[in-house]
């Protein structure tokens, strides 16, 4: 290899991994992790720099005493690996261990620079030297393959407990490994099978520039997004790497110029490339910044919603249990508990009972909304016979219709109809709510029910012989009253939210409810649709 | 309102016993052994679904399987379903009636069983 071109690239990747590795450092003084990986990139740059200097010397003699020191490097970076895995892992070492560690790791280091056991001695051969292994070189192997092992295990043994900015951290770490593992494959087996020679594999240790660079960037970047920019620059820099040996390894001027022409070419292209992945890399870091800033207001809106649902259960619960008393006395008094009551003051008690009524009906309702606007209402089906449901309301309501001198009519179907299924609770609180509507609006003639099946729709109308409505009433009639417009006479009235509750409850049911009404003083319909095949 | 139910029930010829916090009745149902309990959910010291979790954890198993209705006004969709996931026969709410149509109605319920 071109000697100039090497010193350049060892010269730039020592200061590359020596820079790199005093700003992780400086970043944390007091933190081990930052500590220990400051030593590993320093003494892997003097295993690095000392592998090619002791290349340099023409003297035998020399080249065994720096390659003595590179194999004491070699036992450093060990060291601090495995440290830095264990202060990154959290683990906790014993002291023995601590000791056994250190210990061997002098014992070697001593055998390696003031005996033969490790090294023995240095050969020339055509490209330099080669070494010649002492009897202990299989102990020192050992040792620093153990500590290589047990410091990849450290720190992926905790992959799947760890945090995601944790894991990215190590997925970092696992690339930087095998990038530096798969290089130095390349140029220590499969080069030097190719060319048959030493030469070029000191390249494969040049690669550790992308090992304690991955590291750098996990450790100092606090938003891991840019995995992708870095493998994009890493493989630019490699084909630029190689374009540039190739460069120098130009046997004419012309070729030369025309691989540089190539290589200019190379780099532009490979810095827009770089370039559109940063830009896209800042598109996703808003994004996720925008998303994040949007799950903590939903779930501030969560909350809020949650504190208003309890205060609305609490409160009912208070409206609901003077109300209850009144009901409760009132109702005993009328049924003569606490003996006979004055006819005059009959009528009177009957007004307080009728006004407490409307008023729980109210705060019911009130509950109703609230449970439905905050999707907290569940249906709950069950087979049932719509008709005795209006049977059963018909019932009910007889004394209401008696004392308005009024009518209510069912008029049954001709043949049977099928039975559904239903939430029998609010399709009964869906037609009690317009037949009491309908009661309170009409003060003359009375309320027909009727219900037929057609087209797979089973379809019940409450006809009544009221107020009527006009065609802007009958657009604002089931809407909700936080919805509605202000001042909305419906409420205003006093018929509370019984239509809306009654809309969304056959909402409920993926049915359809509306009126129709000749106008003021011509009676109203209210027509209920409910689909029976998708439920019979 | 206890007192109020209390009579209707008492003139309708149960044997009544109101009692005003949950750590009290879970006292009180070992002696007395009651047939039934009406139970609100709002109550002093531990609310109504402690009182039923507490209960159905007693080692007397035939106190523990105690029939259980809610009566209360304190109407929330979780609690009712914590309330029904222990075995409640009914979650009844006060307002919907008067204390006669309650003793028909816990009569209804109770001879079901």
């Amino acid at each position: 290899m071109n000697f100039l071109f090497e010193i350049i690239i060892v010269t730039l990747i020592a200061v590359g991994n020596l820079v790199m590795g005093t700003i992780v450092y400086l970043k944390e003084r007091k933190n081990n992790v930052n500590r220990t990986f400051g030593a590993f990139a320093f003494f892997l740059t003097m295993w690095i720099v000392g592998a090619f200097v002791s290349e340099l010397p023409n003297n035998l003699y020399l080249s065994l005493i720096l390659s003595r020191i590179v194999y004491v490097n070699v036992v450093l970076v060990s060291i601090a690996l495995f440290y830095f895995s264990i202060f990154f892992s959290e683990k906790k070492l014993g002291s023995l261990i601590s000791f056994i560690i250190f210990g061997t790791g002098f014992v070697l280091i001593c055998a390696t620079l003031i005996t033969d056991l490790i090294i023995k001695s240095a050969v020339f051969q055509v490209w330099g030297f080669n070494l010649v292994s002492g009897p202990l070189y299989f102990s020192f192997l050992g040792y620093i393959l153990i500590l290589a092992v047990a410091s990849i295990y450290n720190l992926f043994s905790l992959y799947y407990k760890s945090a995601p900015r944790r894991r990215l951290q190590l997925i970092y770490f696992l690339l930087g490994f095998a990038i530096f593992i798969v290089i130095n494959v390349i140029f220590n087996v499969f080069v030097r099978q190719i060319t048959g020679s030493d030469v070029y594999y000191r390249l494969g240790n040049y690669s550790s520039i992308f090992l304690i660079g991955f590291i750098t960037y996990a450790i100092v970047k606090k938003e891991l997004f840019g995995i992708k920019v870095i493998l994009t620059e890493s493989l630019v820099g490699l084909v630029v790497l190689i374009l540039l040996v190739d460069l120098f390894l130009s046997k004419t001027i012309q070729m030369a110029l025309f691989k540089l022409s190539i290589l200019i070419a190379f780099i532009y292209l490979g810095w827009s490339l770089i370039r559109s992945v940063l830009s896209e890399i800042e598109r996703r870091e808003k994004v996720e910044r925008m998303s994040e800033e949007l799950r903590k207001a939903y779930n501030e809106l969560k909350k809020l919603d949650l504190a208003k649902n309890e205060f609305i259960s609490i409160a009912s619960h208070q409206l609901r249990t003077p109300l209850t008393i009144i009901k409760g006395y009132i109702s005993m008094i009328l049924e003569k508990t606490y003996g006979r009551v004055p006819v005059k003051a009959q009528g009177p008690l009957k007004n307080v009972y009728e006004s407490n009524e409307r008023l729980i009906r109210l705060v019911n309702d009130l509950l109703t909304v609230s449970k439905i606007e905050a999707g907290k209402m569940e249906v709950k089906f069950e087979k049932a016979k719509v008709e005795k449901l209006i049977i059963d309301l018909k019932d009910q309501l007889k004394l209401k219709v008696k004392e308005k001198h009024l009518y209510l009519r069912f008029k049954k179907p001709k043949g049977p109809l099928p039975e559904m299924l239903i939430d029998k609770d609010k399709i009964r609180g869906a037609i009690l709510n317009i037949l009491e509507n309908a009661i309170h609006y009409t003060e003359k003639g009375g309320i027909k029910i009727e219900t037929k099946v057609e087209d797979g729709l089973y379809e019940i109308v409450i006809r009544d012989t009221g107020a009527g409505m006009t065609k802007e009433e009958i657009s604002r009639l089931f809407i909700s009253f936080s919805r509605g417009p202000a001042g909305n006479k419906m409420w205003t009235e006093g018929v509370g939210l019984g239509l809306y509750v009654a809309n969304k409850y056959i909402i409920m049911h993926k049915g359809k409810i509306w009126v129709e009404s000749g106008g003021k003083g011509k009676g109203a319909a209210f027509h209920i649709l409910l689909p029976v095949k998708k439920y019979a | 309102m206890a007192h109020m139910y209390r009579d209707k029930f008492i003139g309708s010829g149960f044997d009544v016993s109101v009692i005003s916090s949950s750590e009290e009745a879970l006292e009180k149902i070992k002696d007395e052994r009651p047939d039934l309990i009406l139970l609100d959910m709002l109550l002093p010291l531990g609310n109504g679904v402690y009182f039923l979790r507490e209960m159905r954890k007693m080692a007397d198993k035939k106190i523990a399987k105690t029939p259980v209705i809610v009566l209360s006004n304190y109407d929330e969709p979780d609690t009712r379903k914590e309330a029904n996931d222990l075995g409640i026969k009914d979650y009844l709410l006060k307002t919907d009636f008067t204390p006669r149509q309650l003793v028909e109605e816990i009569k209804r319920l109770y001879g079901e069983r």
